[in-house]
Formats: structure tokens, C-alpha cells, sequence
């Protein structure tokens, strides 16, 4: 199994999609920080500044690109199976289906938190950069370390859980339009139930519901808890179905 | 011993018709085996059952004696090198790193990659973008991918596809020197005339069943009808001579005073030479076609 996952890592060299992973998250914050230059003037020493940056200028925009953003990532994955026709040379190899989804599950979930490493380390060194150009401001008062930690653990828990579900639904779907189409679709749609109070039971909902609770110094809310659990229900469901009725020769064939 | 073991396999493709009805063969060790039959007689499916990528209901295949979708015999597959359909890698990685992502599933050390590239040719190319390659090159490639690990049995479903004349003779005789050093292989192909230079054994698929499965030099032993080239100094007269008694039927007339006869027992070439030299005939040259693979082929399984 670890040479299988050490393959899977090794065939994902040159792919160029996959530099994202550190430019997407690198280009949001340049958004916020080019953001907050522009409002900074209108603010003093007494303005809490981090939680700005965070609320105001970079999550809106990281909540919404980053569920459709880690779509991306796992349909580029798994679309060099598809592309090659080697899924059924990969069964020939490996010669077991848990394999082989156990493989894939783990590089996907591995992306997704180097995103969240990537992403938080990126705003630590953007927030450093602003209170460097604006000493007068509070960055040094109220920097928010721990909360920003649970923040993008809690972040991290629920891209995982995402990367997961979109293994399982991409493990199947090799048009791109059907495949990230129908995800900016439900992805648009959850943020119109975003309120009631039923969303809860919405995976996709989960991105915007993080950024709502910063401020907890505790990980484990609701929100956490429904995505471990869909977490374990996706691994399972996903694997049940993969060895159940994934076909090689039929995917290599269409 | 047999390597590949296979007794009464039978597949159907689900609501489809029965591909496969009752194949029996035998693949000895060390030997060369050629399995040929016409478009859809189930050669592939046939590999493809071997392989596990299809399964068939019964346990009928056996490789090394053995059982080798039992759990506990999976590493018998570590010893099998394969191409199957067409060459499968990935197009973005190099000729080299497609083999060395290989290491991965099998056990072979670094060096086995160079042994491997320089047998097919294609050291010089190692760090080529595979999609880069031309078809030929692919092919090696996948000749390659089938060898690295140095396994004992080489399963290959149309190795010589897309080689030119100089790389089909290149690897045929690499093919056969890995087969000197104890490898054996099991091969289909259509490209008889090849499969003829190589093979050892014969086995012949039709309508999802082995009809024939010999040594090829048995085969041919079977086969007494010949066929004679015969250059005469003038021309031929056909009515001239009366060939029914001879059992010997003429073929064709040809430029240049050459007769092709086709003769139903090798024995009567000699009282063929002798009626024509009896009717004033003056032969000048005499070409004896050895029957072929297609021939025989052709003859039996079509």
C-alpha cells in the first residue's frame, strides 16, 4: 500500500493544474491585501484590523472559490486516469480496488490540507507584510493566533470531507462540463439555504458556516461534528459502491 | 509444467452472448506460444480472463499450478509482464519515469529500467515526453514496461503492432533470446508470418474454442499439400498434358514460362517432374512453397 500511494504521489509530477494548490490561496490574499491598502486610510489604532482582513476582505471569497476550487483539484486528479485510459492498467498493477480508492482518497485528502496549510501560513505572512506597512494599526494588539488556527483546522476538516465526496462523484463522471458544472450549481444553490435551518445537513454549506463561527476557541461544533460524520459515511458509502460496481475495462472504454 | 493452465473457460458478457465456450489449452513452460483466431473468436477476452480483468464464473484458469485469484496466490501476477490492446502510460511523464513509477508495484532495482529502455531501443530516449513518442516508440515502450521486472511469463496481445520491418525483426529476436534465458511467452497476434519465426506452439481459437493446440513442427508435418514453382524454357501448354491421374491440379500460369502447381502429397512431385519431362518439357528452375502458418490458418480456422 505505501509504494501504491508513493505511485500515486510520483504521477502527479508535471501536472501544471496542481501549482493551484499554493497560487489559488496566494492570489486571494493579494486580492484582500490590495483590498485592505484601499480602505486602510479610513482606519486608526483602535480598528480590529485582523478580523477585518479575515472577515471582511479575504474569507467571502475563500468560502465561496474554495469548495469549487478543491472540485478542480480532484476532477484534475482523477482525470489522468481517464485521459491515459489507465484505470484498468492500474488494476493490473495494483490488483485491488481498495487499493486503488485508499490510494486516490489519500492523495486528494493530502491536497486538500496542503491548500489549508498553504492558505493559512499565506495569511500569516500577508497580515505580517500589512502591519510591517502600517505599524499605527492594531495588528500587533489583537492578532487572533489561536482562533486563526482553529480556524483553518476547522477549514481543513471540512475541504477534506468535501475532496472526499467529490472523489466519490468524480471516481465516475469524466466530462468536465457534467462534472464541475453540476458542483458550481449545488455550490451556487447552497448559498441560497445558507439560512434555514436545515442546512446543516448540506456538506456544501459547511465552507460559509466555518468562517461564521471564528472566534471559538473550541473545535468541535455542529458543524465540525456533521462533517466528520459525513466524512465516514462518504469513506464508507464511497468504498462500499467503489468495489462494489466500479468497472476498469468499462471506464477505459467510454 | 504448465504456466498458463486453462480447462473448459467459458465468459459471457452480461446480457451479451457467450464469447468464450469451453477453452482448453495448455501454455508449457519455457515454451513460445502463438494464440491466433479470426476477429472476435475471443482472443482477448481470453487474455483478459487470464489477467483477472474479466471474470469468468468458473475456476478455470490456473498460472503456475495455482489458483491465482485465491487471495493467497496474488503475488503470481508480480510475476507476469503484459501488454494488452494498445500502450498504456502516462502522457505527461517520460519514457523513463513511466517505467520507474513502476517500481512502485514491482520489485526491481533502477538498473532494470536502463536493461529494459536499452533492449527496446530506447535508452537514448529515455527522457522523451511519452506523448512525444511515435507509435513505434510507444510500442517498445510498452515491450519494455512488459519486461522490467523480469518476470518468468510475458502475456502480449499484438506485440508487433505499429513496429517498423527493422524493430519487428529487433524485438522478435529479443523476444526469443529472453525465451533462451527461461522466459516463457504467450502471444497473440494476426501477424501469422511473424507469429511463424517465433512460436513454438500453436494454439488456434475458434468460436470461443481451442480447435487446434500443437507444436508447430507437428503442424506443419500435417499439412502435405505443396505448392511447386516450375520454370519451363518455353512455353506451357496446359492441354498437353492429361494431370488427372497425378491427383495434381495446376494453379496458375505465370510471366516469364513459371507454372505454379498445387500437389495434394508431396510424394508426387517426382512423377510431376517425370510426366513433364516425358512431354518434352526442359525445366529450368524448380521453387518449392513450404506451406505457411496462413496457409494452415486459413484452411482451419476460417
Amino acid at each position: 500500500m505505501k509504494n501504491i500511494i508513493k505511485a500515486e504521489f510520483y504521477k502527479l509530477k508535471r501536472i501544471k493544474s496542481l501549482h493551484l494548490v499554493y497560487l489559488f490561496p496566494l492570489l486571494l490574499i493579494m486580492v484582500a491585501l490590495y483590498d485592505f491598502i484601499r480602505v486602510a486610510k479610513n482606519m486608526d489604532a483602535q480598528s480590529d484590523t485582523t478580523r477585518f482582513l479575515l472577515s471582511h476582505l479575504f474569507l467571502g471569497f475563500f468560502d465561496f472559490f474554495t469548495p469549487f476550487f478543491i472540485a478542480i483539484l480532484v476532477f484534475s486528479i482523477m482525470q489522468i486516469e481517464f485521459k491515459n485510459k489507465s484505470w484498468e492498467n492500474l488494476m493490473l498493477l495494483t490488483r485491488s480496488k481498495r487499493d486503488i480508492y485508499f490510494s486516490k482518497l489519500l492523495v486528494v485528502v493530502s491536497f486538500s490540507i496542503l491548500y489549508c496549510v498553504v492558505t493559512y501560513i499565506g495569511f500569516l505572512v500577508g497580515r505580517s507584510f500589512l502591519s510591517f506597512l502600517y505599524p499605527a494599526l492594531s495588528f500587533g494588539k489583537n492578532t487572533y493566533n489561536p482562533e486563526l488556527l482553529i480556524l483553518f483546522l476547522r477549514y481543513t476538516l471540512v475541504y477534506s470531507m468535501l475532496a472526499i465526496l467529490f472523489l466519490n462523484i468524480f471516481l465516475y463522471i469524466q466530462n468536465p462540463i457534467i462534472a464541475l458544472g453540476s458542483v458550481f450549481f449545488v455550490l451556487v444553490s447552497s448559498l441560497i439555504i445558507l439560512k434555514e435551518k436545515w442546512a446543516i445537513y448540506f456538506p456544501l454549506t459547511y465552507s460559509y458556516k466555518v468562517s461564521r463561527k471564528f472566534g471559538d476557541l473550541y473545535f468541535w461544533n455542529n458543524v465540525m461534528v456533521f462533517s466528520a460524520i459525513w466524512m465516514i459515511i462518504f469513506i464508507v458509502l464511497g468504498y462500499f459502491v467503489f468495489v462494489r460496481f466500479w468497472n476498469a475495462n468499462t471506464l477505459d472504454n467510454s | 509444467m504448465n504456466i498458463i493452465s486453462i480447462k473448459n473457460l467459458e465468459f459471457c458478457y452480461p446480457h451479451g452472448k457467450q464469447i468464450l465456450n469451453g477453452v482448453t489449452m495448455n501454455v508449457k513452460k519455457n515454451s513460445i506460444y502463438g494464440f491466433i483466431g479470426a476477429n472476435g473468436a475471443g482472443k482477448s477476452t481470453t487474455i483478459r480472463v487470464i489477467l483477472g480483468l474479466l471474470k469468468s464464473k468458473m475456476d478455470a484458469v490456473h498460472l503456475f499450478d495455482k489458483n491465482p485469484f485465491s487471495s493467497k496466490n496474488s503475488n503470481i501476477f508480480k510475476k507476469i509482464g503484459f501488454l494488452i490492446d494498445k500502450p498504456v502510460f502516462y502522457n505527461h511523464l517520460t519514457c523513463e519515469e513511466n517505467l520507474i513509477l513502476l517500481s512502485n508495484y514491482y520489485d526491481f532495482d533502477k538498473n532494470s529500467i536502463k536493461v529494459a529502455l536499452s533492449t527496446v531501443g530506447l535508452l537514448a530516449q529515455k527522457k522523451m515526453i511519452f506523448h512525444k513518442c511515435s507509435t513505434g516508440m510507444k510500442q517498445r515502450l510498452a515491450i519494455a514496461k512488459a519486461i522490467v521486472h523480469s518476470p518468468e511469463v510475458l502475456i502480449l496481445d499484438e506485440p508487433f503492432n505499429g513496429l517498423d520491418p527493422e524493430w519487428t525483426f529487433e524485438i522478435r529476436s529479443r523476444l526469443k533470446e529472453l525465451n533462451n534465458q527461461g522466459m516463457t511467452i504467450f502471444y497473440s497476434s494476426h501477424l501469422l508470418g511473424e507469429m511463424e519465426k517465433l512460436v513454438t506452439d500453436i494454439g488456434i481459437l475458434k468460436n470461443g474454442k481451442i480447435i487446434i493446440e500443437a507444436p508447430i513442427t507437428e503442424l506443419f508435418d500435417a499439412v502435405t499439400d505443396i505448392e511447386v514453382y516450375i520454370q519451363f524454357d518455353t512455353d506451357f501448354h496446359l492441354q498437353s498434358i492429361n494431370f488427372n491421374s497425378l491427383d495434381i491440379s495446376i494453379f496458375e500460369i505465370l510471366p516469364n514460362n513459371f507454372v505454379s502447381f498445387r500437389i495434394k502429397n508431396k510424394n508426387l512431385l517426382n512423377e510431376l517432374i517425370v510426366t513433364l519431362v516425358e512431354h518434352n518439357y526442359t525445366i529450368k528452375d524448380i521453387q518449392i512453397l513450404k506451406p505457411t502458418l496462413e496457409d494452415y490458418f486459413l484452411k482451419k480456422a476460417i
